[in-house]
C-alpha cells in the first residue's frame, strides 16, 4: 500500500508530532506509515484522513506487493 | 526512544539479570553440599539482590511508566499504539511458534537423559536448572533482536 500523507501533512504545514497527537499514535508510527513500512488499520486511516482533512481514498493507494 | 522501547529495553536486561540470580539460586541448593555456611550466605545474598531487581522493575512500570496493575498481564501491557501492538504480536507468535517449543523439548528431554545416562537426580536438577536460566535468556534475547528487527 502506498500513500500521500507526507505530501499531504506538508501541503497542510503539520509536523509529524502533531499529527501523531491528532491521532494518538507516536511519532515512530507515523515516520513508518510515511515510508511505506507500515500499514494502518482502518480505524487509524480515517484519523488520518481527518486529521489531515482528507479523504481516505485520497491518502492510500492500493499496490498489491507480491511479497505479502 | 518511545516509552515502549525504553520497557523493552528495561526489562530485557531485569528479566535476564533475574534469571541469572533465580538460577543461581536454585542451582546453590543443589550444590556445594560440604560447604553450607558460605552457600547459605551466598543464596541469601543472591536472593536479596533478586527481591531488590524486582522491586526496581515493579517501580520502574508502575510509577515511572505508570502502567496500572491490572494490565501486567497482558502481552500489549507496554504498547503505546496499533503498530506496538501488530509489533508485540508478530514477535510473541514468532516465539510461540519456534523458541518456546524448541526450549520446551530440550528442557523435556536433556534432565531424562541425565537421569538415564548416569542415574543421578542431582546431577538432573542441575541440568534442568541451567537449561531453563539459559532458555529464558535466549528467550529474552529473540525477544529484542525480534522487536528491534520489526521496530526499525
Amino acid at each position: 500500500m502506498r500513500n500521500t500523507i507526507k505530501i499531504r501533512r506538508k501541503a497542510v504545514k503539520m509536523s509529524q508530532a502533531d499529527l501523531a497527537e491528532l491521532t494518538s499514535v507516536t511519532r515512530q508510527t507515523i515516520i513508518a506509515i510515511e515510508n511505506d513500512k507500515y500499514d494502518p488499520s482502518l480505524q487509524l486511516a480515517f484519523k488520518l484522513a481527518e486529521a489531515l482533512e482528507t479523504n481516505v481514498d485520497e491518502l492510500f493507494i492500493f499496490r498489491e506487493d507480491k511479497n505479502e | 526512544m518511545n516509552k515502549s522501547e525504553r520497557i523493552v529495553k528495561f526489562t530485557f536486561w531485569t528479566n535476564n539479570l533475574m534469571s541469572i540470580l533465580i538460577g543461581m539460586v536454585m542451582f546453590l541448593t543443589f550444590t556445594m553440599n560440604g560447604w553450607f555456611p558460605i552457600r547459605q550466605i551466598t543464596i541469601d545474598a543472591l536472593a536479596i539482590i533478586a527481591v531488590f531487581v524486582l522491586v526496581v522493575q515493579i517501580y520502574y512500570l508502575r510509577v515511572k511508566m505508570n502502567i496500572p496493575f491490572s494490565k501486567w498481564n497482558n502481552i500489549y501491557y507496554f504498547t503505546e499504539d496499533e503498530r506496538d501492538e501488530n509489533n508485540a504480536n508478530r514477535v510473541n507468535s514468532t516465539l510461540a511458534g519456534q523458541d518456546y517449543q524448541f526450549w520446551m523439548y530440550i528442557i523435556g528431554i536433556i534432565p531424562v537423559l541425565m537421569y538415564g545416562l548416569y542415574g543421578s537426580a542431582l546431577l538432573m536438577m542441575r541440568s534442568l536448572i541451567i537449561l531453563f536460566s539459559v532458555g529464558t535468556i535466549s528467550i529474552n534475547i529473540r525477544y529484542k533482536s525480534l522487536w528491534n528487527k520489526m521496530n526499525s
